[in-house]
């Protein structure tokens, strides 16, 4: 564990008996969670147990079938996901979603845009406050490409980067909106241990510099037990865990959930990986 | 050198309009027609792929249903300017309102009129266009094509059908002969500065992002409805005049100058240059005019008529499998770029 929750004020987020199903499929039900500022939760569970759901309900590209979201004490249940975005929440998606034929800094310019607002009139006359707002997201886009070390593909486009860059340029993109909660979906998939381990202090050093809140959906073990420093489990849609990694780790709960229940008992030997369906 | 930065960014595009005035004043003066024919029919074609490109190419929604625009823009207009005893004499039956009105006054020698009447069309243009995208810009992909297909078609017969204001399928005939070199190119340079300008700002990056990826556009604060109709809008406000300019250039035509062989030839443009690029438009212009030009030409001594649209389909179905970003992609030109130092780029 790492530096312990910066903050125990007030709950940055609140969800308060969440549930969506489609065509009478319960994806998730009940789910309650209060996130406090600063700190670095994380969501797991076996494909399909809802941790996607989760995040596309809080966010907004989805609406809950019951339940409310609440953000720094305002209500948000049913709100777009562009003035989610607006409000102070980011995230990446599981499936990178960059924008693939426009250049990296584009990609981060079109997000750090959202706090600058010109008119389209004064956009004709290429006016002072178009040329300002301007120069500021460039240079911020700037800022956010040489924090993420993107400043030498810059004018590359997204798509033509390597898996792992891509998923950076997305985290540098969400970031440059200047959330105040940021939301991965599984940022490490697909890298190696040395690229994970890469993912783990960025992910610090994003908290530290920015005072972000971090939620975190994510199949590597290693990664969430040492990063999070609470840990959500959820199974077919219903939290069955919750509390610190080492406890969740014991949980009997968790290891069925993960290994099976024939081998709740002995099933000592693999980690929980996540690959098993439900 | 001297120059300051800016002037020096203004220097690229000032030498590329003096250079058309330049020619466009030779053409004039010379008093080749054909060359000036030439001239203004792609100086109309111009605005009309560009404005194509704002609303389909940045946005990625691919409407087939601009002629409709455009075909109201030269209704709207010509029914503005057309005297009134041309009126009294063709169109009997219009409101009286519509009647008594001629938009004939000049200022000096300038007909103020024409001016006025593009105007006043293109501005009611846009506002259908804002009502019908209300709608159709919920759509994405292939609903909105064949949506806005059905816009074309009902504009048709509309058209047909308003007697009264267009002499249905008749000709429309008589409009005063306005539109020179000087009208359409300063509207075509209007129109490529005013989608240059918004391809290299806020609202050209929201149309952009939400092309390449409506979910992650939203994810950063981008709502998808804004920036599509405001493409949707813009385009089909320059449409409109386009269609004025041309209604004014030719005097005479009836609905079916405005229908699916129109469509397809702006849309070859389109493809052929690039979907997103304003430079890419421009050449895709250029060379489908000249080709058909040529291929006209040939078609005239070998007696192979159709030859032209044949060919020109044919490229357009190996743009399509070889290189379906076009020629430019949605990369540009830079004119503004021309005369300056390495590092001044930003």
């Amino acid at each position: 564990m790492t530096n312990a929750p910066a903050n125990l004020g007030e709950p940055i987020l609140q969800a308060r008996g969440l549930a969506k199903s489609f065509l009478g499929l319960q994806a998730l039900q009940d789910f309650s969670a209060s996130v406090r500022p600063g700190e670095i939760l994380g969501i797991i569970g076996p494909n399909g147990a809802g941790k996607t759901t989760c995040f596309n309900l809080l966010t907004g590209f989805l609406a809950p079938t019951a339940g409310t979201i609440e953000f720094k004490g305002q209500d948000i249940t049913g709100v777009p996901p562009d003035r989610i975005a607006r409000i102070g929440i980011a995230r990446t998606f599981q499936n990178i979603r960059v924008f693939g034929s426009l250049s990296v800094a584009e990609n981060i310019e079109a997000a750090a845009q959202m706090r600058h607002h010109t008119s389209l009139w004064e956009t004709l006359i290429g006016g002072p406050g178009f040329r300002r707002s301007e120069a500021e997201v460039r240079a911020r886009a700037r800022e956010y490409l040489a924090f993420f070390d993107l400043t030498p593909y810059a004018e590359r486009p997204a798509a033509s980067l390597p898996y792992g860059f891509q998923r950076r340029v997305e985290i540098a993109r969400a970031m440059a909106t200047r959330p105040s909660l940021l939301l991965l979906d599984e940022p490490a998939a697909g890298m190696n241990p040395a690229e994970s381990d890469d993912l783990h202090q960025h992910i610090l050093d994003l908290r530290t510099r920015f005072g972000l809140t971090i939620l975190l959906v994510e199949h590597d073990m290693r990664l969430v037990m040492n990063l999070c420093e609470r840990i959500i489990v959820l199974n077919y849609g219903e939290i069955i865990a919750q509390g610190k990694p080492e406890e969740v780790r014991a949980d009997p709960q968790v290891i069925a959930a993960y290994l099976g229940e024939d081998h709740s008992a002995g099933g000592a030997s693999a980690a929980p990986t996540g690959e098993t369906g439900a | 050198m001297s120059l300051t930065p800016d002037l020096r960014r203004a220097a690229g595009p000032l030498a590329a309009i003096l250079g058309l005035a330049l020619a466009l004043t030779i053409v004039q003066v010379s008093g080749l027609a054909f060359w000036q024919g030439l001239l203004i029919n792609l100086g109309i074609f111009l605005i009309l792929v560009v404005s194509l490109n704002l609303s389909n190419g940045f946005t990625g929604v691919f409407s087939l249903g601009h002629v409709g625009f455009m075909a109201l823009g030269a209704y709207g207009s010509a029914l503005l300017t057309l005297p009134l005893r041309e009126k009294h004499d063709y169109l009997p039956k219009l409101p009286a309102w519509l009647a008594g009105l001629h938009f004939d006054f000049h200022l000096g020698a300038f007909p103020l009129g024409f001016l006025a009447a593009t105007i006043v069309a293109a501005v009611v243009v846009s506002l259908v266009a804002l009502l019908v995208g209300l709608v159709l810009m919920r759509l994405s992909g292939h609903f909105v094509a064949v949506a806005t297909l059905g816009f074309l078609v009902i504009v048709r017969v509309v058209l047909i059908n308003a007697d009264d204001l267009t002499r249905g399928s008749r000709t429309f005939s008589n409009v005063t002969a306005y539109t020179d070199l000087g009208w359409v190119w300063a509207w075509a340079l209007v129109t490529l500065y005013v989608v240059w300008r918004i391809k290299r700002s806020q609202f050209g990056r929201a149309m952009f992002a939400q092309r390449e990826d409506r979910w992650a556009a939203q994810s950063i604060g981008i709502a998808l409805m804004p920036p599509r109709l405001l493409a949707f809008v813009v385009g089909a406000f320059f449409t409109a005049v386009a269609g004025s300019l041309y209604a004014h250039f030719i005097t005479s035509f009836s609905p079916n100058a405005f229908y699916f062989d129109l469509t397809f030839r702006v849309i070859t443009m389109l493809v052929v240059g690039g979907m997103g690029s304003v430079s890419g438009s421009v050449i895709g212009a250029v060379l489908v005019i000249g080709l058909a030009e040529a291929l006209r030409r040939i078609e005239d001594v070998t007696l192979l008529y159709g030859l032209s649209q044949i060919i020109l389909a044919v490229i357009f179905i190996l743009i399509i499998i070889f290189r379906r970003e076009g020629l430019l992609g949605q990369r540009e030109i830079a004119l503004d770029r021309l005369f300056m130092k390495g590092g001044e780029a930003e």
